[in-house]
């Protein structure tokens, strides 16, 4: 049994008083000292990471370098998807433009275009051995790109419409009024030959008037953007908005029947 | 170089230039091979394969550009030996020159102005030629 003597009795028991008094006044007082301790315990626990950091960096580049490079792959895969699905989105629109269609039709994919500057063309990874003709018409689902102007055994080459020495019959839709479209030097289009009362407006549409039998009937051109009179002052000619946007075709049908 | 600058003009330029006239790269290389070549034999083999690879993709005419390549590249290689080739402007005129002599015959032989669509072509060859050079210079 602990004996204490009798002289420090006192002492020890003002000794025990003392701390059950600092007990509960600290238990009153433990969110001031919890804020008290708090910086001083971030600062070494900010110490201790910081420490941890530095023994461990080599671990940590490595895991960058390669989360950075799994970045980087779905960020690659994202921009394909995206193509494929614009891809898709393409060919169902000319899928079901085909399947609608009353002629016989061949999906082409553009594969180069014409280097120069002074004629419009574009060449097709289909040719006679998928059935392509010379003179076959070739459209999308918007309207009219052109003709095909050359074959070989599995490319062909269109000639557009944008084309100065391609000559298209057409028709303005409203009017009725018959005229040749043609490309421009820098690749636009125009309709030639109006009559001088000519009554064509912009906004008209131009289909093609199958006059000539190179083209088909009704099929779009595009649109009037403005009517002109013509230099010599004998008529008049308008400038259309292709239907197609020609400098950015990526697939083509070809009319084979 | 021939390949890439014709796979270039032929698949990936039509795509990206955002202008109506873009540069003819394969004239750009021809002239250059015609100015750096030491060899005559080679230097006329290396520009009608340039003008040839232009040809195969063209819409009319073809052998035109492989005819016409091999004649700017002999007047450029024959012409810069009686100059000083080290002149930094000599590639511009000669480029130039074949642009527009280019373009003339174009318009001669189909009664077109197509020497009009020469001269922006003239001018968008040099601004390539000058961007070209100095990448290369760079490098």
């Amino acid at each position: 049994m602990l004996k204490i003597p009798q002289r420090k009795l006192p002492l020890f028991t003002a000794s025990l008083v003392g701390i059950i008094l600092i007990v509960v006044f600290t238990a009153y007082q433990k969110s001031l000292l919890l804020d008290m301790l708090a910086a001083p315990a971030g600062l070494s626990s900010g110490f201790i990471t910081d420490a941890r950091a530095i023994l461990n960096y080599r671990y940590f580049l490595n895991e960058n370098q390669r989360l950075e490079g799994e970045i980087l792959k779905y960020r690659k895969d994202a921009v394909l998807l995206k193509e494929l699905t614009q891809e898709n989105e393409r060919l169902k629109q000319l899928l079901s433009f085909k399947e609608q269609s009353p002629y016989a039709l061949a999906v082409a994919r553009i594969i180069a275009r014409d280097p120069g500057n002074w004629s419009r063309g574009v060449v097709i990874n289909k040719g006679f051995k998928q059935g392509i003709r010379q003179g076959n018409v070739v459209i999308t689902g918007l309207g009219l790109v052109g003709r095909v102007f050359e074959v070989s055994a599995n490319t062909s080459k269109i000639i557009l419409i944008s084309d100065m020495d391609n000559a298209v019959s057409a028709r303005v839709q409203r009017t009725r009024e018959e005229g040749m479209v043609s490309g421009t030097l820098l690749g636009g289009i125009v309709m030639r030959y109006l009559e001088k009362g000519s009554d064509a407006s912009a906004g008209d549409v131009v289909l093609t008037s199958g006059l000539t039998g190179n083209y088909p009937e009704s099929i779009l051109i595009g649109e009037v953007r403005e009517v002109k009179n013509e230099p010599q002052g004998l008529g008049k000619y308008c400038v259309i908005k292709p239907a197609v946007d020609l400098g950015r075709l990526e697939e083509v049908l070809v009319i084979i029947r | 170089m021939i390949l890439a600058a014709g796979w270039l003009q032929i698949v990936i330029l039509p795509s990206l230039w955002p202008l109506r006239v873009k540069p003819d790269l394969l004239l750009i290389v021809a002239v250059a091979l015609a100015l750096k070549e030491g060899s005559y034999p080679r230097l006329i083999v290396f520009v009608f394969l340039c003008g040839l690879l232009k040809d195969v993709f063209s819409m009319r005419l073809f052998g035109f550009n492989a005819l016409m390549f091999c004649v700017y590249g002999s007047l450029v290689y024959f012409l810069s030996r009686s100059l000083y080739r080290e002149t930094p402007w000599l590639a511009f005129v000669f480029l130039s020159c074949a642009t527009l002599a280019h373009y003339s015959l174009l318009s001669l032989i189909f009664f077109s102005p197509y020497i009009l669509i020469g001269l922006f072509e003239a001018v968008v060859n040099c601004l390539f030629l000058s961007l070209a050079g100095r990448a290369y210079a760079r490098k």
